[in-house]
């Protein structure tokens, strides 16, 4: 699956990408080719649902959850009142999953969006990848989220703004602010 | 701009492309051959990249700081006093200090003028220098070259200060100033003895004594910003209002929300309660509120600190409406509910802007 969130790479998501966005989105409620264009929102989703379902969850879980996030998103598409609101709305479904997950298989830790998670992960997954994860995983879900999409689904900030339907600059702050978290959480060690 | 971080341009972070390299297998297109080879080389072309790039970058920083400190000298030298404020008309006084410390004003009663000058009345088109401190005798009309204008109310009492960087700031100790600003947002900045009125582009009257502070927005916005011992008993470093807002501060204030002009005399009376006792007053503001009252709501929201768990149900009791009225689908469900209620970032930033764009159009909000 490619990073192929945004119309474009580098540049901030224009309002004319938002408003193709929408248009999909009601193909794909009910619309001439509506498989069609459930297929493309699927292509476009996949890799920031999958980074904000890792934020919460296990590698080896992470894409049977983002297969039940489409099962449901696409159930429930027909529901959804402002198309433009579907970035939003499927990342909120995507952590409920992950989240849920999580309660069910570790009951007795308290999760909250101000702490990290300790999560394991199994012996397939090699050591400098469980380092970082846990790195990232440590930090508060405000900055998980968008440093996983950014380091594993090589999503830059703009395609990140428009995965999650925040603003370009709340992303960048959000990046930086977490970066610094990391090196402060590093202290220069290398992964 | 380049920031490698934000779209991967410019010299490479270290630190970011060993975490783009540690976690590159689990892209999710890292499952195909064609997904794991363009990993592998990205991470090998990253490793090549940043022996050259560390020397680059210690060049290039080298460079900036010694750019920066050019560009601070510089800036240094050429600042002059030139305040950007000038008299137009009307009847005052005005007198100029020697304390260039008194930026803030205070808290003591009466005119912040001291006996190294002897006050003078005005002239028609004179500009006021750095520690110019007016009193108005008549209503007093100042325009801010290139920003907008001020008129003063008899008995006023307004120091200007230095402008710097842009921007105009002047002192308002006593009395009601009444601002028009028509230039970028930030550029105009009122002190006053309880808090610091920054224009966001707007139009509005900002009346206080020693004892209280009453901002009055007529059009646009401006942000209160309060002072550290206002920030530890409200629980917040500011306070947008918005136009046909009006805020009211005491220095005992233990909350600090806008009331719309369109309140309920019961929805007042609440406000007035939030001030002197947050939490106790929070089912009165809930039960009193319309739609026109969210931005009041949503103030009181980001008063209460979500760290404090006994707050929780409070927030949750002023988010019930606010959702109901201004949030997406997403957001109303009770879970998500009682994660905002917990202070969770994202859906209370879509709320906040779901809300105040639902308030851009004040006359008639739009609830989803």
């Amino acid at each position: 699956m490619t990073s192929s969130l945004s119309p474009s790479d580098e540049a901030a998501p224009s309002s004319a990408a938002y408003a193709e966005l929408a248009a999909l989105v009601m193909r794909a409620q009910n619309g001439p080719n509506q498989s069609q264009a459930q297929s493309e929102l699927y292509t476009r989703f996949y890799s920031g649902i999958h980074a904000t379902v890792l934020a919460w969850a296990p590698t080896t879980i992470a894409h049977d959850l983002v297969h039940d996030v489409f099962v449901t998103v696409f159930a429930e598409l027909p529901k959804l009142r402002s198309p433009q609101a579907f970035a939003t709305w499927v990342m909120t479904i995507a952590r409920r999953y992950a989240m849920s997950w999580r309660r069910k298989h570790h009951p007795t830790v308290e999760l909250t969006d101000e702490t990290g998670v300790v999560i394991e992960e199994d012996a397939t997954v090699a050591d400098a990848t469980k380092r970082a994860l846990a790195a990232i995983r440590s930090l508060p879900a405000t900055y998980r989220e968008p440093l996983l999409m950014r380091f594993v689904e090589g999503l830059t900030g703009p395609q990140i703004a428009f995965a999650t339907g925040l603003t370009p600059a709340s992303v960048r702050v959000t990046l930086h602010r977490g970066m610094m978290l990391l090196r402060q959480a590093m202290q220069g060690a290398a992964l | 701009m380049s920031d490698y971080l934000w779209d991967k341009s410019g010299p490479v972070d270290p630190l970011a492309a060993d975490f783009e390299a540690a976690l590159a297998p689990l892209a999710s297109g890292a499952g195909t051959e064609m997904g794991s080879a363009r990993a592998r080389q990205q991470a090998a072309q990253r490793r090549r990249n940043h022996r050259n790039m560390r020397i680059a970058g210690g060049v290039t920083l080298l460079a900036m700081v010694a750019a920066t400190t050019l560009l601070l000298i510089h800036h240094r030298t050429r600042e002059t006093p030139d305040t950007g404020v000038r008299f137009v008309s009307g009847d005052a006084t005005v007198q100029y200090s020697q304390d260039s410390h008194a930026d803030r004003p205070t808290t003591s009663p009466g005119p912040d003028m001291n006996a190294h000058a002897t006050p003078s009345r005005f002239a028609p088109n004179q500009v006021l220098g750095h520690q110019a401190s007016i009193q108005a005798i008549e209503e007093t009309y100042l325009t801010l070259d290139g920003l907008g204008s001020v008129s003063l109310a008899p008995g006023s009492i307004l120091r200007v200060l230095a402008k710097q960087h842009g921007v105009t700031r002047v002192a308002l100790q006593n009395g009601r100033l009444h601002a028009r600003v028509t230039a970028p947002p930030r550029l105009f900045v009122v002190d006053t003895p309880l808090a610091t009125a920054v224009d966001l582009g707007c139009e509005y009257t900002l009346t206080t004594t020693t004892h209280h502070t009453v901002l009055r927005v007529i059009s646009g916005s401006v942000e209160m910003q309060l002072p550290p011992e206002l920030q530890a008993q409200i629980g917040t470093h500011v306070v947008r209002v918005p136009e046909r807002f009006e805020l009211q501060l005491a220095p005992a204030a233990r909350g600090a929300v806008p009331t719309h002009d369109r309140a309920s005399s019961p929805m007042r009376e609440a406000i007035a309660a939030f001030a002197k006792a947050p939490v106790a007053s929070v089912p009165a503001l809930v039960a009193h509120a319309t739609p026109f009252d969210g931005v009041t709501l949503w103030a009181a929201v980001t008063q209460l600190s979500p760290t404090q768990p006994g707050l929780r149900e409070a927030r949750k009791a002023l988010l019930t409406p606010l959702v109901r009225w201004f949030a997406p689908p997403a957001l109303r469900s009770p879970p998500m509910l009682a994660q905002m209620a917990a202070g969770s970032w994202w859906p209370l930033l879509v709320l906040d802007l779901a809300q105040n764009g639902a308030f851009d159009v004040n006359e008639a909000p739009t609830p989803y």
